[in-house]
Parts: structure tokens; sequence; C-alpha cells
């Protein structure tokens, strides 16, 4: 996955795109709902990165580790546009209350919810290559060693990335819990 | 895995979607890059980065490596238009400034001299760089200006106002110009202010006015308009506490350049003038106090001659002593 060259195809490589697609939409899809928390933004992403292949002919050597880590630039894209946006907090307004207007009803605490744009928030102020390790870590559920092989990196690079990250997710998260803009 | 990896884990995957609304996603997705493919409507990345960085990074950086190339050349331009005839440059522009070009600053200027001395220029003053025989010399037509001069290698710096010349060697100091007369305060080092025959030395803290009608301002008012108001205030506070400094050139002890005296014959009616480049004072009563007197010439008749050295210097009576019966004219 370390490894993401690009070759020149044939124009009419459509199928062959189509059968990227249908091999790693998932994979970039789930990786960009997971980055940016949204669905229809990571519909978009995803969307966009294929149509991309379309549009520069170029065939990736690697398909799986240039579309993973375009989900995770994507996203991120994503997510540092949102912090430019003035939004309305939030989606909380449109949402229809469920029948028993218990906000933990259906199966999400509130304070998850909260917490999960918060971290969202959060995971824009990381480097790509940083998300790239804290989902192979914390969503592949990759051990370390692994993760380092497929990055070709050490691991100690690996686990000193993981520890950094960690402690600025922390801190960027306890900045959110006091009220202050991430 | 400790706890706080394990919620972030729990978090994270809590975002991922069902497998029903992938497939759907999916559907979707091919559904339109194949309509986008037939029709030729390829859209224009800007929502990914297949690469690596950020979109951002990526198209911020051309433009600050055209940018810094830009200041480079600029820079380049204005070190060699300067180096030239020039006799200094105005910060923020590429024009050099020439012998005798008239410097108008509406919204405030800062000049650099090729010497290393800065003038900071107030908004609504005007200034020119004249050549000197010694040096340079700074023309202050109104306004006021804070210069920064540096240590003069061969020559002087001058700057000339209406009625004052300034000299400097190396110093901080203000030099205000109006239609009154000019004011001359310093903040760090020494100048000689020469007014007509006469020059005097300023210390730090210490300012002087060539129209005594003027008022001497505090120095934080005299600087506030600088944008290093607050550096030459604290240069001026170390100075002050390095030596004790009289607060203004006129507290320090008058003395006199001439005076004659003479008795008088018979009543006149008492009077004090004084007359200078400046104005006129025409006092009728004897018990005038003694403020807004123009520098010049000061005649008194039939006054007692304190009242009349006390008028003609500016001071309060009480600081002068002598026979209070002494009558006649001095000048």
């Amino acid at each position: 996955m370390s490894t993401v060259t690009v070759s020149r195809i044939m124009p009419k490589s459509m199928p062959q795109i189509e059968d990227i697609l249908r091999e790693h939409h998932e994979l970039v899809y789930r990786s960009a709902c997971i980055v940016t928390g949204n669905p229809d933004d990571a519909e978009d992403v995803s969307q966009t990165i294929f149509l991309r292949l379309i549009a520069e002919r170029v065939l990736p050597k690697n398909p799986k580790a240039y579309l993973y880590r375009a989900a995770i630039n994507g996203s991120l894209n994503v997510l540092r546009a949102r912090r430019r946006q003035v939004l309305i907090d939030d989606n909380k307004f449109f949402e229809v209350p469920n029948g028993s207007g218990d906000p933990t009803a259906s199966g999400h605490s509130t304070l998850d919810d909260l917490l999960s744009v918060q971290l969202h928030q959060a995971i824009a102020h990381l480097s790509p290559r940083t998300v790239e390790i804290l989902m192979l870590r914390y969503v592949e559920d990759l051990p370390e060693p692994q993760i380092a092989k497929l990055l070709g990196r050490s691991r100690g690079t690996v686990a000193v990335t993981l520890f950094r990250a960690l402690i600025r997710l922390r801190k960027l998260l306890r900045t959110a819990a006091s009220g202050e803009k991430v | 895995m400790k706890r706080d990896e394990e919620n972030l884990a729990r978090l994270l995957r809590a975002s991922s979607p069902s497998a029903e609304r992938t497939e759907l996603a999916r559907v979707r997705i091919l559904h339109r890059i194949r309509s986008a493919a037939a029709s030729g409507e390829l859209p224009n990345d800007n929502v990914i980065d297949s690469r690596s960085g950020n979109l951002w990074r990526r198209r911020a950086l051309p433009v600050m490596v055209a940018s810094l190339a830009l200041l480079a050349v600029s820079a380049a331009l204005w070190r060699s238009r300067v180096s030239d005839k020039s006799l200094g440059a105005m910060e923020g522009s590429l024009s050099s400034i020439i012998a005798g070009q008239v410097v108008r600053s509406s919204a405030g200027a800062i000049l650099h001299l090729k010497d290393g001395s800065v003038i900071e220029m107030r908004p609504n003053s005007e200034l020119a760089l004249e050549p000197a025989t010694d040096g340079l010399s700074i023309r202050l037509n109104i306004g006021s200006v804070l210069i920064t001069a540096a240590k003069q290698h061969s020559g002087h710096l001058y700057v000339r106002t209406r009625d004052m010349t300034v000299s400097v060697v190396g110093t901080v100091f203000l030099v205000n110009a109006e239609q009154a007369g000019s004011r001359v305060a310093v903040i760090q080092g020494e100048v000689r202010v020469q007014q007509g025959e006469s020059a005097k030395k300023l210390q730090p803290g210490e300012q002087i006015m060539s129209n005594p009608l003027m008022q001497p301002h505090p120095m934080f008012e005299e600087v506030a308009w600088s944008r290093t108001a607050k550096t030459q205030l604290a240069l001026l506070q170390q100075a002050a506490t390095s030596a004790s400094l009289p607060k203004t050139a006129e507290a320090a002890q008058p003395q006199f350049a001439a005076a004659s005296i003479r008795p008088v014959q018979g009543e006149r009616p008492t009077r004090i003038r004084c007359r200078g480049i400046d104005g006129e004072l025409d006092v009728a009563s004897a018990g005038f106090t003694g403020t807004g007197v123009p520098q010049g010439r000061c005649v008194g008749g039939s006054v007692p001659l304190l009242f009349l050295v006390a008028t003609a210097y500016d001071i309060p009576r009480e600081r002068v002593s002598g026979p209070t019966g002494s009558e006649g004219q001095g000048a």
C-alpha cells in the first residue's frame, strides 16, 4: 500500500474502471464515511475519485492503495472545507424526532453523537498519513508491524505517529469540550 | 488496547455505513460515472486529492513561490535604485527619493535613507531630502517626523524647519513643524538645535519650541502617532532612569542675553511690550503673570524690573529676585 504509482491506460478504459469500482467501492466509501462521518459527503468523495480516474485516463498500478489514500485525502479536504463554513448547529434542527421522544431510543447516545462530531472536526487537523495509520490501526484493526510493512515505514515510526495522534486528538477534544472552536 | 484507543475505535467504526447503504451508493455512483463518461462531462477535481497533502497546500505553493520570486526581484530592483543617485526610498515602494523631491504623506510613511537612518513621517506631513555640504539635510515643511539617525561616519544629518536647524550624529528625535513654529524633542542621544544665532543642545526627554507661545507637550503625546511609539517611550524611560533629566528646555534657568536699564523721568503709563518673530505681546498692566511671550525683544515702561524680567522670560515672578522698587526700561 505504500507505493502509489499510476500508468497510462487506453482511452477505452471504462470497463476497467467499472471493475475497479465494483471491487474497491466498499473500501473507498466506507473509509470516506468513517473519516467524514457523513454518508452523503462520502458518496461525493467516492464519485469524484472514480470520475477522476476516467478524466485523467490513468489506472493505478496498485488500485487498492491508490483508492484508499485518495479516499482519506478527499475526505480530509471535505472536513477542512467544512471547518471553513459557518454551519447551523447542526443538522439536528432538521431531524425528525423519533416516536418515543427519547434521544437515546435509536440506539445511539447523544453523547456519542456529540463526540463523533467533535472527533471528525479534530481529525481534520491531522495529516493524511496520520489518518491513514489511525484508520489501519483502529478501523481495520491491523497490528503495528503490519501497518509499518504496508506503508513502508519502520514500526517505531508507526508507533510514534499513533502515540502523537492520540495525544493531539485528546487535546483537540478537550478544547472542543470546553466550548472553544476546534 | 487502552480505553482511549477502544473508544476511538468504537467511535470511528460507528460511522461505518451499512451494507445496504454502501450498495445503494455504489449503484448511484456507477450510474453517474457512466453518464458522465458518455456525455464527456467530467468534473474538475475540487473534492479529492489522490496524491498527497491537501488541495490548499498544492494550490497555494505555486502562488507562494511566485510571490517570493517577485519579492526577491523587487528587493533587488529597490536596492539597485537606492544605490545609484537616490538619497533614500519609501518603505513599500519601488521608487526612490531623489534630491529636492518633495515627499508628502497623507497616511504616514517610513523612509529609509542610504546611510541607514529611518524617517517616520506622521500623516499629512511634507518633507524634502537635500544634499548638504557635509551630509544630508531633511527639509521639513509641515507635519512631524520621528528620526532614527544612524551613526554618521563622515558628515552630518540635518533637519531644517522654517525657523530651526537640528543637527545629529546618531540619535532618535522628533521634529514638528507647524505654522506657529517648530518643536524638537529628543528620545535618545543628543541633538544640537540652532535657532538664529543661538544654539542649544538637547538631551533625552528635553524638548524645545521655536515659539514660546507653543506649550511643551508630554513626550508620550508627541510620539503617540508613531508605529514604534512603545519602543520610543521605552527608550525614553531607559534614558530617564539612567540620568535625572530636566523636564523641558524651558524649565531650565534662563539667562540674560543682553539688558539695558535706564531711569525715566516723570510718570508714564505702566506697560510691557514684547515683540518677536512669532508674535507680539502688549501688556498694559504690570500685574501680568507672564505666559505666552514671543521670543524677541521686551520693553517695559514704568514697571518694576523683576516684572519685566519675569514676563520677558516667561517665568513666575517668585523665581526672580531683586529690589521690587526698581523701575526702568529693559531690553
